[in-house]
């Protein structure tokens, strides 16, 4: 909202919606994160037209409008193909000032929208190779992975 | 199929707020604008066609509950709402209700209230529920992404995309209805509060309030009503994934087919000599570099270098956002069809101070959802 600054003579009503809501994941994504969840595997999933590989996967290739029926393991590490960090004050975000990026993972053709720690904003470049930070305590959701950080921390 | 002109326009003065009026209230300042501009009276009206983004004000059902405002008492009123791309949806679906020989006199309004919720917040609930919005949901993200890789492939720099925020509220100078009407340097918006890495403060469009109104009109009454209707010569569009992983970041490939489409239907093949104004949905910065390079004005990375020339300046060689554009304005749902108004305004002469001298072709664009485009292109010559 607008900081508001206004005579004596015009009013207004402040309230918020508060309304809960319950998400399908469908088939597809249920799988993805049940994957994660259990084994800390990462599966994209195939068009069988055009062989473009998703991640995250989808049921239905938009092209093609083929069934993506096959599922391949993808990643686990990948490289990121964009990022920022977030300024501002965000409702919805996990952390503050999170710093999300693009991460095409190995074997995948499309990226995967997630966030970046563990490496100053500076160090960042397009192109990084980053592998993912499970979660110990994982719920079955996208936040299954903590993070992407810097390829060479995992292995220094 | 009919062919369809714009045959009058109105705008309310936008700013950050509008205390004094509510939302449906709004919507009747421009439309009564719209009716003046025109000489018509609500009931020579066939039709309405209305759209927001009903999150922001947190109203659903638009048209019924703006009624009395709106015009559309016991008329056919639909709603047509597409994020960002609202106002542009509602420019090109005038054009096709009017094109289909089912209205005479279509009234079509976009509007919008950003003051009354937290825009960013709003924002939020059009991004998926189950991948985007527990990681990184949010409008500013996305399009500084998208700058980031820009810049990372042409050596854009901050600098070139200050040059055109310098541009752009230069002319909103001379634009009594846009929101933002204060001259900026370069060094300003430079050191304007970091954001989202590259976007700072200034390189962003505001948060407006504000409504515009349009009047289509089919070819049996169109020269009727106006002395100069502004014909609509082609539309276009193009929605690309909704997930931002899954699009292309360069060029913007909406808005290059959606364009090309546009192009060919017009019959224009150099874009740069054939059309006189331009007036683009370019929220942020950057996108004024970039999207230009897409409608095919200027090669790959070659954006900057027609700034920096001063082509797109109001005495270029193609005028760009002679309003101000939308980093002076923005109210989101009116903010596609603004960009109709102004370039009907600059083909019947109306534009008032910021005028370009003898403008014959116009095009206007919309941007929404993850990277989606709209294209309009008019002439002052019945198609």
């Amino acid at each position: 909202m607008n900081s508001i600054e206004a005579p004596e003579t015009l009013l207004w009503r402040e309230s918020r919606i508060k309304i809960p809501y319950a998400w399908a994941a469908g088939e597809t994504a249920s799988r993805f994160f049940i994957e994660i969840r259990d084994r800390k595997k990462i599966f994209g999933t195939k068009c069988p037209s055009c062989d473009k590989v998703y991640c995250p996967p989808k049921k239905t290739c938009g092209d093609c409008f083929s069934n993506c029926g096959e599922w391949l393991e993808v990643g686990p590490d990948g490289e990121i193909t964009g990022f920022t960090q977030a300024l501002y004050e965000g409702g919805a975000h996990p952390v503050k000032n999170p710093v999300g990026g693009l991460i095409l993972l190995r074997g995948a053709s499309t990226a995967m929208l997630h966030l970046i720690g563990q490496c100053p904003l500076e160090e960042l470049k397009i192109g990084m190779k980053v592998t993912p930070v499970f979660k110990e305590n994982r719920q079955g959701n996208i936040l299954d992975i903590l993070h992407f950080i810097p390829a060479k921390q995992n292995h220094g | 199929m009919k062919r369809v002109a714009i045959v009058g326009s109105g705008q309310t003065h936008h700013t950050g707020s509008r205390l004094d009026v509510n939302g449906p209230e709004l919507i009747n300042e421009a439309v009564i604008r719209a009716l003046e501009d025109t000489g018509l009276k609500r009931k020579d009206i066939d039709g309405v066609l209305i759209g927001n983004m009903d999150h922001f004000e947190g109203v659903n059902g638009v048209e019924l509950w703006s009624i009395d405002g709106n015009g559309g008492l016991m008329k056919p009123t639909i709603k047509m709402t597409t994020g960002g791309t609202t106002g542009s949806t509602l420019a090109i679906g005038g054009y096709h209700l009017v094109a289909s020989g089912h209205f005479d006199r279509l009234l079509v309004i976009g509007w919008e209230k950003n003051s009354e919720s937290d825009t960013t917040g709003a924002i939020t609930t059009a991004f998926d529920p189950i991948w985007d919005r527990m990681v990184f949901a949010g409008a500013i993200s996305g399009l500084a992404i998208d700058a980031m890789n820009y810049c990372h492939k042409f050596g854009v720099t901050p600098k070139d995309a200050a040059r055109v925020v310098v541009r752009d509220r230069m002319n909103a100078l001379k634009n009594p209805f846009a929101h933002v009407r204060k001259e900026i340097t370069i060094e300003e918006v430079l050191r304007s509060p970091l954001i989202a890495d590259p976007l700072r403060l200034w390189d962003m469009c505001p948060r407006t309030d504000g409504a515009c109104a349009v009047i289509y009109a089919s070819e049996d009454v169109a020269e009727k009503i106006a002395p100069k209707p502004t014909w609509i010569l082609a539309a276009a569009n193009r929605h690309p994934y909704s997930y931002v992983g899954d699009v292309e970041c360069y060029p913007i490939t909406s808005l290059y087919h959606a364009s090309r489409e546009a192009y060919a239907k017009a019959g224009i093949k150099e874009p740069l000599k054939e059309i006189d104004v331009m007036e683009l949905y370019t929220p942020y910065s950057y996108a004024n570099l970039s999207w230009i390079e897409a409608l095919g004005l200027a090669k790959p990375g070659e954006g900057p270098k027609l700034v920096w020339d001063g082509a797109t300046e109001m005495d270029g060689e193609l005028p760009i956002n002679p309003s101000g554009g939308v980093i002076c304005t923005n109210p989101i749902g009116a903010t596609g069809l603004i960009r109709a108004a102004e370039c009907a305004g600059q083909i019947s002469g109306k534009a008032g101070d910021h005028q370009v001298p003898g403008v014959k072709t116009a095009l206007s664009t919309g941007f929404g959802g993850c990277f989606w485009s709209d294209i309009l292109i008019y002439g002052e010559k019945k198609p």
